[in-house]
């Protein structure tokens, strides 16, 4: 069964034809959730909320685009939305601490489970840094580094110019640059 | 100098640590995991539907439609029935009399 058949099959409720679909894309989808949350609980989370859209809404997919872009804009849309819920709750939990309602909690350092062993240590700084440049930059460099997606196929999940891909991929490499190297200037001094 | 090179050394090596990255893979069951999440997907809806019937605002504008439908079928039902009295009391009359004019016009036919 090809793609398009599937996508058929499913949007007339077949649940083998959502199974395929599941087994397919969790990878990819699990993976992107997880570059951009850096969390396995939440990704995961995540994943199964996509899918669960994916379900729902396949009626309103057209074909105008291809599937995976499709598919990709989901779960980026919700990754992002679970950061930006996060970051309001961190704020609100900030606040309580001021009135010592609660105890700050640091969260762990984020490992990615696909990176080498040797590289570990680097990708966590790496991770950290991406935290602290912009959302944009933030999903072009990720769709890029862990998806391994060309600058083209970025411009078609974000819905923009491949000209303004690479202008977010250089400012992404130029900021996270600036990071690492006041992070590694603190270390020394 | 030195410092600096080994910072700018790090920093590319960190740039690079993602190059050859394998893709994470969720555990597995994650499709059983995503049905279960369609079917209280579903719960939910209806759960939401009982929990808007059941709020006391909607009670109280359900009661307060049923009485005014009460009220309005009794006021149209009590007007329909008065004019229908009011029809068959002029009906009477109009019988009534116009008996009464055939009756005096005999008599006074019928006197010599």
């Amino acid at each position: 069964m090809n793609q398009q058949e599937l996508i058929v099959k499913l949007q007339q409720g077949d649940e083998q034809a959502f199974k395929v679909i599941v087994e397919t894309w969790q990878n990819m989808v699990y993976n992107t959730a997880i570059s951009i949350v850096q969390s396995p609980e939440d990704a995961e989370d995540i994943a199964q909320e996509t899918f669960v859209q994916v379900y729902q809404s396949i009626s309103s997919f057209r074909g105008d685009a291809k599937f995976s872009t499709w598919l990709y804009r989901i779960v980026v849309t919700k990754s992002l939305d679970h950061e930006r819920k996060k970051k309001r709750k961190k704020r609100f939990a900030v606040l309580q601490t001021l009135f010592g309602e609660k105890e700050e909690i640091y969260p762990a350092d984020f490992q990615h489970p696909g990176v080498m062993l040797e590289k570990k240590e680097n990708a966590k700084e790496l991770f950290k840094a991406l935290k602290q440049i912009p959302e944009k930059q933030q999903v072009a460099f990720t769709l890029h580094k862990l998806e391994g997606l060309s600058y083209q196929e970025i411009a078609g999940i974000m819905n923009t110019t491949l000209y303004a891909v690479e202008s977010l991929m250089q400012r992404a490499k130029n900021n996270l640059k600036k990071v690492l190297e006041k992070k590694y200037n603190d270390y020394e001094e | 100098m030195k410092n600096e090179q080994y910072i700018n050394r790090k920093v590319d090596e960190t740039l690079a640590s993602l190059d050859d990255v394998k893709q994470a893979t969720p555990t597995p069951f994650l499709f059983t995991r995503v049905m279960a999440r369609l079917q209280s997907a579903k719960e939910s809806y209806w759960e939401k539907t009982s929990r808007v019937i059941s709020r006391p605002s909607f009670a109280v504008a359900g009661l307060t439609t049923v009485i005014i439908l009460n009220v309005v079928v009794l006021t149209i039902q009590h007007y329909k029935v008065t004019n229908l009295k009011t029809q068959q009391t002029v009906q009477m009359a109009t019988n009534y009399f116009s008996s009464n004019d055939i009756a005096i016009d005999n008599n006074e036919n019928t006197a010599p």
